[in-house]
């Protein structure tokens, strides 16, 4: 023991430092713990403030869609730095009087509160099919959060109403199992015209010319861009990467010995006619199609959140299921065993000028037309056209039809429906219905319902496109 | 400097001892030491205690916000509030209240509610201040 004692003798400080030493560096290691620790937790004030401005931003951005262009010159708070100072020479000032947001215009920065010590946000709109994307990003010191809205539109009416016609007389035939309302016996409305030219603001116009407008402008510059080409046939998945963003020709894709899969958040633009067909599954999803002549799915094909716009015929064959939403600027033909899906939407818009046309005012054809076997979840919408929407006598329909035209319905709908009025179409109409085909109509003295119509429950769960109705936010992503 | 430590014990003859100065050194070493351990310790429990009052602020104001989220869904507007509660073993006192909006010629923008929540850490007397406008449907 003694002999330890002699080996360890004047060695108190150096055993006195090197403990100290331990116990500064275990010190050391655990403040650093909490520092480490502590950082993002410092942050996440900061972090929700940013949160609340991108939220702001969006609410802000729906007030401005709404139509309300900030009418104010906000109040500044004492805490502002802008406070005491001269607004004539502040460059924000512009902002301040005038704000205004369209799609594809680009980010607009928003001033959100009083007091500008909370932050900021920037707001940016853009197409994304019938709906639009509000993107909010949100900033407070070096912080940013993003909030994307997903913008529809809303029809609002009363819980157990199921139709709406122009006329004041209640449909004869048929049955339905809801009220019936005459949208003529709105206070001020006048009696003459579409629902769209008496006031009610559901068609907003301005929205829809802007829609219809870019989707003209991405035609136009695909068409200058490149020189007119051939038919592209896809028949393998392999091909599917080699489909060019802009097909001058016309595009078909096959699938008759494997299944296709295509799955991109892409946008293709087709300057002829686009084609699925084929015996094995075909399946497409997240794609925007702008088709310049006619979208024809049959077969097997399924999509899935696709977007189309055609400015012809779009027409859903044999057992397809779409799921998605459709713009087209002719007709649509739905029928055989064809499934609208997931709340689809499909809208046919007949333009103003194509309806001065000598021969379209002659038109008796439907602009939509349901058929055989088929059936819908979602939302129809005929504007613009005197013989709007024609349901088959076997077709089920669930969710809401809207016509400013006259509507056929032989089949089963379970939601509402708006037209300018009911009609039967069997009279004279025989064979198989085809998208164009002009059937003989008699004239109509009053409203004839030949199907049922039933209340829908969930029925504030379909929505609209966001040029219909009042804009309403149907989707809501936080970053 | 060296000493030797005399014993009667022959085994303990030679060795050597610690002097006053030595002694002197570690304690002052040790106390220096001790100081900054002391201080390092109260750093970091300061920063816990800081973690802490913030996540748990931003907590009750997350908490505060979604509920005006959700009462918005049902047109319910915002009135303003004033309550404690108890997160951990922490006392913290909400307040939300409604920041009056912009007015114009056109009068105030009704389907904006902009407010403010204050959320104070009543053992740390901490507040954290935060901002929001709240839209309603038409």
């Amino acid at each position: 023991m003694f002999s330890g004692i002699r080996r360890c003798s004047g060695a108190a400080l150096p055993v006195v430092v090197f403990f100290a030493a331990f116990a500064l560096i275990t010190a050391s290691v655990y403040i650093q713990h909490q520092r480490i620790l502590t950082l993002p937790a410092l942050k996440e004030p900061a972090s929700f403030q940013a949160l609340l401005n991108a939220r702001s931003g969006v609410w802000k951005g729906m007030e401005l869609l709404a139509g309300a262009q900030l009418d104010t010159i906000e109040t500044l708070d004492t805490r502002d730095r802008r406070f005491g100072g001269d607004l004539f020479v502040d460059s924000t000032v512009d902002t301040l009087l005038s704000t205004k947001l369209s799609a594809g215009g680009g980010p607009v920065p928003l001033s959100i509160y009083s007091c500008d010590s909370f932050g900021g946000c920037e707001v940016g709109l853009e197409y994304a099919g019938a709906t639009q994307i509000l993107k909010s990003v949100g900033n407070y010191r070096e912080t940013m959060r993003h909030v994307t809205a997903r913008i529809g539109g809303k029809v609002f009416g009363g819980p157990d109403t199921v139709l709406y016609l122009q006329s004041a007389s209640k449909p004869t035939g048929g049955r339905i199992e809801g009220e019936f309302r005459s949208t003529a016996a709105h206070p001020g409305a006048p009696e003459k015209g579409s629902p769209r030219q008496r006031g009610l603001r559901l068609v907003r116009e301005k929205e829809l010319r802007e829609l219809l407008s870019d989707y003209d402008r991405a035609l136009g510059q695909a068409a200058e861009s490149t020189v007119a080409g051939t038919r592209l046939l896809i028949r393998d998945s392999e091909e599917l990467s080699t489909i060019p963003d802009i097909v001058t020709g016309d595009l078909f894709l096959h699938s008759s010995f494997e299944g296709l899969s295509w799955e991109s958040g892409r946008t293709v633009v087709v300057l002829g006619d686009l084609q699925c067909t084929g015996n094995a599954p075909l399946f497409i999803r997240g794609l925007r199609l702008i088709v310049n002549g006619s979208a024809q799915f049959f077969d097997k094909t399924v999509l899935r959140d696709v977007s189309v716009f055609t400015r012809s015929k779009f027409v859903l064959g044999g057992e397809v299921q779409f799921g998605g939403d459709a713009l087209s600027l002719s007709d649509v033909l739905v029928y055989e065993k064809a499934f609208v899906r997931d709340r689809g939407t499909i809208t046919v818009v007949k333009r103003e000028s194509r309806s001065k046309r000598g021969t379209d005012t002659a038109r008796t054809s439907y602009q939509i037309d349901i058929a055989d076997r088929a059936r819908v979840d979602g939302s129809l919408i005929a504007l613009g056209g005197a013989q709007g929407i024609r349901i088959g006598p076997n077709v089920a329909v669930r969710g809401l039809m809207w016509a400013d035209g006259a509507v056929c319905h032989q089949g089963v709908l379970q939601g509402a429906l708006w037209a300018k009025m009911l009609v039967d179409c069997r009279t004279g109409a025989v064979g198989s219905p085809k998208a164009g085909v002009k059937q003989v109509t008699t004239v109509v003295t009053e409203n004839t319902l030949v199907g049922t119509i039933r209340k829908l429950g969930s029925f504030d769960d379909y929505r609209l496109p966001f040029f219909l109705g009042q804009p309403c936010i149907v989707g809501w992503v936080e970053q | 400097m060296k000493h030797t430590f005399r014993s009667s014990h022959p085994r303990i003859k030679g060795l050597r001892g610690l002097t006053v100065l030595e002694v002197l050194i570690a304690v002052v070493v040790l106390s220096l030491t001790s100081a900054s351990i002391v201080h390092l310790i109260t750093a970091a429990d300061r920063l816990r205690g800081r973690r802490i009052s913030a996540s748990h602020a931003v907590m009750a104001a997350h908490n505060e916000a979604e509920l005006v989220r959700k009462n918005a869904l049902y047109y319910d507007r915002a009135r303003d509030t004033l309550y404690e509660v108890i997160i951990g073993a922490t006392p913290f006192e909400v307040v939300r209240r409604e920041v009056a909006p912009p007015h114009g010629v056109l009068g105030p923008a009704t389907s904006l509610q902009e407010m403010e929540i204050l959320v104070t850490d009543k053992r740390r007397n901490r507040t954290f201040t935060f901002r929001g406008v709240q839209g309603y449907p038409p």
